[in-house]
């Protein structure tokens, strides 16, 4: 399991012309490795996520994974690629009228055939329910897996995420600023969850907070208005290279 | 457990209902019956545009499109006191009557606005087709009855409206201008017209397209226009005639809606700043009198292609002074009314038949038609005959949806005549394929809808299409569709009670054979069972989306009000 | 102010009066030999002509309109089936005028498939069966009276189907939609000779004895010299007449006889036995 990124850019239309999300984007990254994104706001970590999950294509250059162009995959190809990677996002956006347990389940659908995800929004297997409720008990829900999606507190609704990912059970987990809405001691919990959760699998996370960062990524890889600032060892990164990074001088990208 | 109660309860209750329906599939696939459907489809073509036919195409829609237009216009003006008369707030309850004593005055203009709000439930319960086939028999030949069919069933539908718009004005100006001494009618015209206006002309707009599509189909009770020409040419086998009157009535209904949505938006900005009317008024009278007077020249056009004229003839109110006294009293007898329980039994089946036909053939069509399941996925295969074929199954299926939709219940009917030979099934198919239309679209559009942050994730997880469909679109979606598919079950009740007027089945037939053998007593009974059965479904109906297990179905006022005149015709939103 | 007037001018403008005598004609479609009577023109034109009236034709779809227009002066003649006839002469006290030579010795056909095995009214007994409108003499009326006096098994008759018109009937019973029905033998024979259905397909079964059916009657009211006039230019209707045959011919009408209305006491009577008329 490895990316490689060649020379990628990431244009979005928008009203007021294309905006470079990402811009000549080369990065590496071999299997097991635990990666950071640092960046300003609209650095384009998140763009950078969704080229690594697959759910955009680059504008120009390639990404690979495992030697094969995501680009060129379609269809139940691109559906295996997917189902190898989980995703934590910023908000996670559970599907509101179901149920936290349903929600994890939503973790099987890349490896479920139609048939079986029909059968299960009626009523799952007992072997992928049980997968569920052992997720949400590692993240503590246990107790709310009857509960709607939309009756759980933004905490609880990021762990179910967490669940989910844990019942999708990726080689490359991605997270995308999963802590920016929560307060600070729920912050350190689920930081842990996290890193939990993601033991023996590849972990790439875009994050604010740069303390948690050094502590816990081996290496870290700055963003800044699109463009890759620096690529270094955790304890390589130095003062100066952050004020940099964080310097005020926006360069009309977004993230 | 509870779930698979409630699925074998509602699957028992089809079963009953399609044999209430007399449900059939073998004649769907009689050669004989194939062959005459093969016969009509050919026979469709070429569409007859011939210099004699042409005109009779020209003159129906013409009268047909006046039709609309004075009945709208007549149901504005009934429907307005009806409405005004009909607001809780300045009559019943709220704000303007806290505080003031009791008295017989106050009880008195409370009680005539509850017989306002009943009038008003009375006079849209009843179909406008049943409307218009006693005033075919009460006014006499041409337009004019189709014209006061619409007037008295849309004055229902506005009149309920219009009442709730005026209770949905904030309230302070009201109360403040009543503190300061201001009557509850002069309370009326300055606190609540004011704010009411630009929807209230938005609303009467919408109920001209309304208006329109069910103008179309009077004439197949002898009402005149385009409905009167179709059946004629039916019965005349000259399917090349029904082609081309098909089309001109397609083209007037779009033309009509166009031109609906067009004012409707402007009179939707007007009311942000105030009165649209009042400020439309204004600008009529004042920068554009001579287009003032153009819109006069054609309403007046309108009334006259309407059969305004004869309305003064002499000989005609007291004839139907005599009609109207020859319904009553209603003929209860016993043994007239143990002859309506199949019939009565028929209908109820043929709505709920018809509605799980449209139901399962909408729900079909509309998944190719929802653009975000198929042609703006960006995972399908990129190449271009792959892309063109997907873009060619969803213009497809938006088309089929669009035909399906545009062809009033009743002409359904009679094609489904030939398809499956008269009766009960031939209605419920009818309504199926007319009920498809309608839903498949608003399915579609309500799926394309729906929040897309979570059903994005279920994509990053590895989820094909379909996946998202059942897991993020469907649970998001599934109670707006629920509430559509109840308010389209309503409308279909009240469609299955004329499909018999055509061939289609149910107290239609009973209602048509009484008024024909001019056994009116019979018919006014009908006519009270129709109306009770309506009001049934809708009380029905309001208590399922008044359940707290069914938490979103009930819709916000403003769609509310949309499908309420909606529900008066064929129409499709 | 200017509003008021304009509209008091155009309302002025529709209302036009009417040129010296307008005689409103109606005719129900059952008769219809096809296209070209959508209008009716040959017809009308010819009775303009030897009434000097401007004559007016409806062509309704609804029997019960034209009785009911006939009722309230909406219109001076009308051709109507004979049970309509019976109808609007005890509601509208409507006056006969003339009919067709055919029309005095007229005959419903019971039809089936030509491969069933019903042979007489008898064994109508367990089978579906259709009549055309509910108020057509030859296509429910005089069908259920015959049926009654032969002893048809009453199931026949109550659960019989309307279809609403002859043309609709012959259409279910040749595909197979029910298993016989009764029809206006005029419109069977048209059906058949015009190709719109496969003889082949259908065979008569029984043929009632003749009753009288169409007939054209003038409202009450009507002014004595014009209905006279009408009846004139209908007896007057020639044969040998190039114009005037294609007229006879669009009417599926050999010449026309003045018509007497103690004529229908038998429809009546049948009428009333089925409880049709009240």
């Amino acid at each position: 399991m490895s990316f490689e990124l060649r020379e990628v850019a990431l244009v979005y239309p928008s009203r007021a012309g294309a905006v470079r999300a990402l811009d000549g984007v080369t990065l590496a990254i071999a299997g097991g490795e635990r990666v950071a994104l640092l960046g300003p706001s609209g650095a384009g970590k998140s763009s950078l996520l969704k080229l690594f999950n697959a759910t955009a294509r680059p504008t120009a250059g390639a990404i690979r994974f495992e030697g094969r162009r995501l680009a060129a995959l379609a269809g139940s190809d691109l559906r295996a690629v997917r189902r190898r990677i989980g995703t934590v996002f910023q908000q996670p956006s559970l599907v509101p009228s179901l149920t936290a347990l349903q929600n994890a389940l939503c973790g099987h659908l890349g490896s479920w055939s139609l048939a079986r995800s029909l059968r299960a929004l009626l009523a799952a297997a007992p072997s992928d329910t049980r997968v569920a409720l052992a997720a949400l008990k590692t993240v503590g829900l246990l107790d709310k897996a009857a509960a709607r999606a939309d009756e759980l507190s933004g905490g609880q609704q990021q762990r179910v995420a967490i669940a989910r990912v844990l019942v999708q059970d990726p080689e490359v987990v991605l997270t995308d600023e999963p802590f920016a809405s929560l307060d600070p001691g729920l912050t350190a919990q689920l930081a842990d969850l996290l890193l939990h959760v993601a033991q023996g699998r590849t972990l790439i996370a875009a994050l604010h907070d740069v303390e948690l960062a050094l502590a816990h990524f081996p290496r870290i890889v700055g963003l800044r208005g699109g463009r890759v600032a620096f690529d270094a060892k955790a304890a390589e990164v130095s003062p100066q290279m952050l004020r940099e990074l964080y310097a005020h001088e926006a360069r009309g990208a977004v993230g | 457990m509870k779930r698979a109660l409630l699925v074998g309860a509602i699957a028992a209750a089809l079963v009953v209902c399609a044999i209430g329906a007399q449900v059939q599939t073998s004649p769907l696939f009689d050669p004989a019956n194939l062959r005459a459907v093969g016969a009509f489809v050919r026979g469709l073509f070429p569409p007859d545009l011939s210099p004699a036919f042409l005109p009779v195409v020209a003159r129906a829609t013409l009268r047909t499109l006046g039709v609309a237009v004075a009945g709208t216009v007549l149901s504005m003006a009934l429907g307005l006191p009806l409405g005004i008369l009909g607001t809780a707030s300045l009559w019943r309850r709220g704000p303007l009557l806290e505080g003031e004593r009791h008295s017989l005055g106050r009880a008195a203009l409370a009680a005539a606005s509850l017989v306002a709000r009943g009038l008003s439930r009375f006079l849209r319960a009843v179909p406008e087709l049943v409307w218009a086939l006693f005033f075919v028999v009460g006014f006499g030949l041409g337009p004019l009855p189709g014209t006061l069919a619409l007037a008295v069933s849309y004055a229902g539908v506005l009149g309920r409206v219009y009442a709730d718009l005026f209770e949905a004005v904030p309230p302070g100006p009201i109360v403040a201008l009543h503190a300061s001494g201001a009557t509850r009618l002069q309370a009326f015209a300055a606190g609540i017209w004011p704010q009411a206006a630009g929807s209230v002309a938005a609303y009467s707009l919408y109920s001209f397209e309304c208006c329109v599509r069910s103008a179309a189909v009077l004439g197949f009770v002898g009402a005149g226009g385009i409905g009167a020409e179709i059946n004629l040419s039916m019965r005349l086998f000259e399917y090349g005639q029904v082609t081309t009157l098909l089309a001109a009535l397609v083209l007037l209904v779009l033309g009509a809606d166009a031109f609906s949505r067009a004012l409707r938006g402007r009179f939707q900005r007007n009311a942000v700043h105030g009165s649209g009317l009042l400020r439309d008024a204004l600008e009529l009278r004042s920068a554009r009198r001579g287009l003032g007077l153009v819109w006069l020249a054609l309403l007046l056009f309108a009334f006259q292609q309407a059969g305004f004229v004869g309305i003064a003839a002499a000989g005609l109110w007291p004839h139907l002074g005599r009609f109207a006294a020859q319904l009553f009293p209603p003929d209860l007898s016993p043994a007239f009314l143990a002859t309506l329980v199949t019939p009565l039994w028929q209908t109820v089946a043929i709505s709920v038949v018809g509605t799980a036909i449209g139901i399962a053939l909408g729900s079909v069509l509309a998944l190719p038609a929802t653009s975000t399941l198929l042609v703006a996925d960006p995972d399908r295969r990129r190449g271009l005959p792959a892309r063109a074929l997907r873009v060619a199954i969803h213009g497809a299926a938006r088309a089929s949806l669009a035909v399906l939709r545009s062809i009033p219940e009743l002409v359904w009917v009679l094609l489904c005549i030939l398809a499956v030979g008269l009766g009960p099934f031939a209605g419920a198919l009818a309504l199926g394929l007319h009920t498809a239309g309608v839903l498949g679209k608003l399915y579609a559009e309500t799926l394309e809808e729906v929040p897309p942050a979570p059903v994005e994730e279920l994509r990053a997880i590895g989820a094909g299409a379909l996946q998202r469909l059942l897991w993020g679109m469907w649970p998001q979606a599934r109670e707006t569709l629920a509430s559509y598919t109840l308010l389209r079950w309503e409308t279909n009740l009240r469609v299955s009670t004329v499909v018999g007027l055509v061939g289609g089945g149910g107290l239609g037939l009973a209602l048509y054979n009484d008024v024909q053998l001019a056994f009116y007593d019979r018919a006014a009974t009908l006519v009270l069972l129709i109306y009770l059965l309506v009001a049934a479904t809708d009380a029905l109906a309001d208590r399922l989306r008044r359940r707290p297990t069914a938490r979103g179905i009930a819709l916000a006022p403003e769609s509310a009000l949309a499908l309420i005149a909606e529900s008066g015709s064929a129409a499709a939103p | 102010m200017r509003l008021l007037l304009f509209a008091a001018l155009a309302l002025a403008a529709c209302n036009k009066p009417a040129p010296e005598e307008t005689l409103r004609a109606s005719m129900i479609p059952t008769t219809d030999p096809g296209k070209a009577t959508r209008e009716m023109q040959p017809l009308v034109d010819y009775l303009s002509r030897h009434t000097r009236a401007k004559v007016e034709m409806t062509v309704p779809t609804n029997y019960a309109a034209v009785v009911e227009a006939l009722v309230n002066d909406q219109v001076d003649i009308a051709h109507l089936g004979g049970f309509t006839y019976v109808q609007a002469s005890k509601r509208a006290g409507v006056r006969p005028l003339v009919q067709r030579e055919r029309d005095r010795n007229f005959h419903s056909l019971f039809v089936t498939q030509q491969g069933s095995n019903i042979r007489s009214l008898a064994d109508l007994k367990g089978h579906s069966f259709a009549f055309g409108d509910v108020n057509s003499t030859s296509g429910h009326l005089m069908p259920e009276y015959y049926m009654r006096g032969s002893k048809v098994d009453p199931e026949v008759i109550s659960k019989a189907l309307y279809t609403g018109g002859h043309d609709a009937t012959l259409l279910a019973v040749a595909n197979g939609k029910v298993d016989a029905g009764a029809m206006d033998e005029a419109v069977f024979e048209r059906m058949t000779s015009s190709g719109k259905i496969d003889p082949a397909k259908v065979r008569v079964f029984y043929t009632t004895p003749p009753f009288l059916d169409y007939i054209w009657v003038a409202r009450k009211g009507l002014d004595s010299r014009l209905a006279q006039s009408v009846s004139d230019a209908f007896l007057a209707l020639d044969p040998a007449d190039p114009a005037q045959k294609q007229i006879l011919d669009a009417l599926a009408a050999s010449k026309y006889v003045v018509a007497d209305d103690a004529d229908y006491d038998k429809l009546r009577q049948a009428a009333a036995q089925a409880g049709l008329l009240r």
